[in-house]
């Protein structure tokens, strides 16, 4: 079942009285329960794809369809309640309201929606449990100012869930963390996609987009080619890779590796 | 390099520039203007004073129409001869006429208060100065001159044609020459005005007959203070007695009007500046990358200092500039209505000064700018490294939670946003309040001097409307019999009831001024004595009622001049003889600067010593007839008397302040709104600027430029919903403090506003608030063009 469809999606901006086409008729299906990583050199459309297709930025032409709703016919206010509700956000910086605590952060979306279905109680206990899944109980009542890179972007995580979006989009959601942090940020992506969210992530990262289960490769605003890996987890898979099972987690980095050498070999032919 | 930079700063945030430029432009030309206005008003009554020879101490005299040289003049002229303080004095001759013995040919009126003194052109005493400042030098036969209020109020022009005519049925026309400055009758608190005709026809008018003639007495004295004590000790029975400095106090509400626009330049800058802290500490934060890069390269702190100090500096001295060339006209437009009276030359506008002003202006928002930026030493080329994050944690920054909140996101998020750094937004509420106070005072003063209550303040009771016959009034003063007033008022009842006027009582006041004394220490004091009024209807704030005819009440002022006290007997000299009064209370007043004395009914006073009366007084029943009808009828029945209402006689009485002032009002009104929508606009723009990146991510999330402008209209309406709060409660104690200051020099030391709860805690808050509020909304509609990619921005 398709989760979102891209048609003929263009996106120009006239600079100066230049015209630049980044984004020339792009096409392409994301399933449901996927995790596809965008990839492509610095200027190919990468991060203006992503804003194209998540209804941050309206596109020039084409359309984008999210669960069977064009979204590129919505009215602006259609739109902000579609991000609300149907979506969630991930960035390269861990951005949050600088006088709220952690927890009222990832509360904010989830009380500013209009959808009654949830009691404030019911809200708060989600956001409590989804803070539990990432491992940043903890770090619930601090500003933002007191944790780190990786708790933050973790937080950061947990407010892109906060509404069970259809659809997560991150950008570049390592960019900003060192290899630890990018690590465990990576492990909670794929759990929630093993648990049946449908991620698209931009990133340059190798070691990132090889655990996801398929590669676009962006070229000058064309999608130049596809690499299905398949899936890294599937289901109760989710815990490889834990301290409790040494073996597997040895299996686990070797399957890594084989997925990282295998789209290493991908890019160098696409021209990375 | 410098300039470069400075170019594209001055470019890059142009409009809070411009709305900074703004603040400078409408600063320098307050603070010029108002501050020329103010030194030339307060040194141009000095100069009017000088120029026209006033005299030290003046004293009028008013006696019958048959007698040149009366006994009381003789016994002036005696007093004046034996006191070794006074230099020299000149002798006058003026003759009293009333508004209905000059009419203007064409059948109008000639506007006038009730006491109309001709002199010959010749005085000896005192020169006069025509609208355009020129000393008057000559005036020809047939010819007259008119008080300056007197020519504006009538709209007469030069050329016009008026008519004096006496009861013995001499009628001589005159043209109008012109207006003319009479620093002694010129004021607007000055009861009599004046009109000037040549020595020849005078002789004319005094020969006829018919007219009550008196003197001036121009008093010049070495020394002022004992002439001042021999004089109240002497106890002379005069119409009007007062030396320069009382002269100038009746200039009192010109000064007001100054003071009043003074103190909103004050404010204003007071508020330019905050708002230029405001800007660059803000500016300063946003560039720390910047300045951490030029200190990285080896900029000196200072040389950073001074670029930041040159952009404001070139601000300031355009704001400056521009302050300085429109201060002039503003200046010209403000000493306006004092130019009507006083002589002051160039217009009122000494460009000097302005541009004096204007320049220490500028340098006081450059040094202020360059005091500012003293951030800029803290600042290390490690924060632009770490991004402005010092590595300070542990820091907590929201002071209220969301979870568990039942407000709206976007109404949590402005008042978290108050709460947790109100001092960012401190500006916005001191300029409400600051705002609103302006607002108030003006409002508040103007309430009370319109409120009936007011009247209280007058030493006058209360009543419904006042019939003023300034003929009969002479009339009676010249009669010297009380009965007569009684008479008077009995037959203005009968007509009244005749018309089927509901009256309840026809009163009367009558001023005397008589010498009173306690120990050595004497005083010639205002005094009343009211007919058919009662004594405990009076206000009194010290003690009781005086019920006897040996027992009078007293002004402060009066008590503090001869140091008596309630309980305190005193003598008063009446028909040359010193009677024992016992002192019951004490009270305010605001006529005559505060002095007075009051008698009850029965006290036996001399009523040839009369020196003039409010008018009569009528109560009427309750019930009935409107109150503006009854006036329309009562006017018609008296067509010869001023029928005023009790807000009119006030009015009358303070000279017209509160038209002026009502007009300032609303000129102060537009100034406070302005300010406060630059305020709200220029913050507005710099927060935008600051959380852009933060507007960014909340759309990306799901938030509607709806719901983004909402929190920030919601978070600007908090904080002046605040200032504006402060404001109402704090204004009536503000306005205490500067207008209750004017009212205690015209006698009222503890006077209480009249406070009109719509006006103050309802419409002008709420036109503060409303206007403010749109002009934030209308700026915040920015948000729409805010890109969702700005969070790349976002530090």
């Amino acid at each position: 079942m398709e989760a979102l469809r891209v048609v003929d999606l263009c996106k120009t901006y006239i600079t100066n009285k230049r015209q630049n086409n980044v984004l020339k008729n792009v096409n392409f299906t994301i399933e449901q329960g996927e995790m596809a990583a965008v990839m492509g050199p610095s200027g190919s459309g990468k991060s203006t794809l992503l804003y194209s297709v998540s209804g941050m930025d309206r596109p020039t032409a084409g359309k984008v369809i999210l669960a069977g709703k064009t979204i590129t016919q919505l009215k602006e206010k259609e739109l902000a309640n579609v991000r609300l509700n149907e979506m969630g956000f991930i960035f390269q910086q861990m951005y949050m309201l600088k006088n709220l605590t952690v927890m009222d952060n990832i509360l904010l979306p989830a009380y500013q929606s209009q959808n009654k279905e949830r009691s404030q109680k019911e809200i708060d206990a989600y956001a409590a449990a989804l803070m539990r899944r990432l491992g940043i109980s903890e770090i619930a009542e601090n500003d933002i100012t007191e944790v780190s890179g990786g708790q933050l972007q973790r937080a950061c995580i947990c407010r892109s869930m906060i509404n069970r979006p259809r659809i997560l989009f991150a950008d570049e959601p390592t960019g900003a963390l060192n290899r630890g942090a990018s690590e465990e940020v990576m492990k909670e992506l794929n759990k929630l996609n093993a648990e049946g969210a449908t991620i698209m992530l931009v990133t340059h990262d190798m070691k990132v987009a090889a655990k996801c289960s398929r590669i676009l490769y962006i070229v000058d605003g064309n999608i130049k080619g596809e690499l299905p890996l398949g899936k890294l987890y599937c289901g109760a898979d989710v815990n490889l890779g834990g301290k409790d099972n040494e073996q597997e987690a040895v299996d686990m980095e070797k399957l890594l590796r084989e997925r990282e050498r295998k789209l290493n070999s991908w890019l160098i032919e696409m021209g990375w | 390099m410098n300039i470069r930079i400075l170019k594209k700063d001055l470019r890059r945030k142009r409009s809070i520039n411009l709305i900074l430029l703004l603040f400078i432009f409408l600063s320098v030309t307050f603070v010029a203007g108002s501050l020329n206005n103010f030194l030339i008003i307060q040194n141009g009554i000095d100069e009017f004073m000088e120029k026209s020879q006033m005299a030290d101490y003046t004293i009028m005299t008013m006696g019958e129409s048959q007698h040149n040289n009366s006994s009381k003049d003789d016994e002036i002229e005696n007093f004046l001869k034996n006191q070794k303080q006074v230099s020299e004095y000149f002798t006058d001759d003026v003759l009293y006429l009333t508004k209905k013995q000059i009419q203007r040919t064409d059948g109008g009126d000639v506007e006038q208060n009730d006491t109309i003194i001709l002199s010959s052109f010749a005085l000896k005493g005192q020169k006069f100065f025509s609208e355009d400042n020129q000393e008057l030098t000559a005036i020809e036969e047939g010819s007259i001159y008119l008080s300056q209020k007197s020519m504006l109020r009538s709209r007469l022009k030069k050329g016009a044609q008026i008519v004096i005519s006496t009861d013995n049925g001499f009628r001589m026309v005159f043209t109008v020459e012109g207006g003319f400055k009479d620093a002694f009758l010129g004021s607007d608190m000055m009861g009599s005005e004046r009109m000037l005709i040549s020595q020849s026809d005078y002789e004319k008018v005094r020969g006829e007959g018919g007219v009550p003639q008196g003197k001036t007495y121009s008093v010049y004295c070495s020394e002022l203070e004992e002439f001042e004590t021999a004089y109240n000790n002497q106890g002379l029975n005069v119409f009007f007695g007062g030396d320069k400095k009382l002269i100038k106090t009746s200039y009192i509400m010109e000064m007001v009007i100054a003071a009043v626009i003074l103190s909103v330049s004050v404010c204003l800058i007071a508020i330019a500046l905050v708002m230029l802290k405001f800007t660059i500490v803000f500016t300063v934060n946003e560039d720390y990358k910047e300045i951490g890069i030029m200190k990285a390269i080896g900029l000196q702190t200072s040389a950073i200092r001074k670029l930041y100090t040159a952009k404001y500096f070139v601000l300031a001295a355009a704001g400056a500039f521009l302050g300085f060339l429109v201060s002039i006209p503003f200046s010209r437009l403000l000493i306006g209505q004092a130019t009507q009276k006083l002589v002051i030359e160039n217009s009122g506008t000494d460009a000097r000064f302005q541009f004096l002003v204007s320049f220490v202006m500028m340098l006081m928002v450059t040094l202020s700018a360059y005091h500012s930026t003293g951030k800029i030493k803290k600042m290390t080329p490690m924060d632009a490294i770490r991004k402005g994050n010092n590595g300070e944690r542990f820091c907590r920054k929201g002071v209220l939670r969301l979870q568990g909140s039942r407000r709206k996101p976007t109404t949590f998020l402005a008042c978290n946003d108050v709460a947790s750094e109100f001092r960012k937004y401190l500006v916005l509420a001191i300029t409400g309040m600051l705002g609103l106070w302006l607002v108030i005072m003006p409002v508040n003063t103007i309430n009370t001097l319109r409120s009936d209550g007011l009247l209280e303040w007058f030493g006058t009771q209360k009543c419904d409307f006042f019939i003023v016959n300034s003929e009969k009034t002479s009339e009676l003063m010249l009669s010297g019999e009380k009965q007569k007033h009684y008479d008077y008022m009995s037959e203005i009842k009968t007509v009244l009831e005749q018309e089927k006027i509901p009256v309840e009582n026809v009163c009367t006041e009558v001023f005397f001024r008589l010498k009173v004394r306690k120990g050595d220490k004497s005083f010639q004091s205002f005094s009343l004595q009211g007919l058919n009024t009662r004594m405990e209807d009076y206000f009194y704030d010290e003690g009781s009622a005086p019920v006897y005819k040996n027992e009078i009440a007293m002004t402060h002022i009066v008590a503090e001049k001869i140091d008596a006290a309630v309980g305190d007997t005193v003598y008063i000299t009446i028909e040359g003889k010193e009677e024992p009064y016992l002192i019951t209370a004490l009270y305010q007043s605001m006529n005559n600067m505060g002095q007075g004395i009051r008698f009850t009914e029965h006290a036996e006073l001399d009523y040839t010593a009369q020196a003039g009366g409010f008018g009569i007084q009528v109560c009427l029943k309750d019930g009935g007839e409107d109150l503006p009808a009854i006036i329309e009828r009562v006017k018609k029945i008296f067509p010869e008397a001023r029928v005023q209402t009790v807000q009119e006689f006030i009015d009358h009485m303070v000279g017209g302040i509160s038209q002026q002032l009502d007009s300032l009002k609303l000129m102060i009104l537009m100034v406070v709104i302005t300010i406060n929508i630059l305020v709200v606009v220029l913050m507005q723009k710099m927060f935008l600027i600051r959380e852009q990146a933060e507007l960014g991510m909340l759309k990306a999330i799901g938030f509607s430029d709806r719901d983004l402008i909402a929190w920030q209209t919601k978070r600007i309406m908090l904080v002046l919903f605040a200032g504006i709060v402060a404001g109402a409660l704090t204004g009536n104690y503000f306005s205490q403090v500067t207008s209750g200051k004017v009212f205690q020099i015209m006698g009222a030391t503890k006077i209480d506003f009249v406070v009109n709860p719509l006006e103050i805690y309802g419409i002008y808050p709420l036109a503060l608030f409303l206007a403010t509020v749109t002009a934030c909304f209308i700026t915040m509609q920015r948000v729409r063009r805010i890109s969702v990619q700005e969070i790349n921005n976002m530090e």
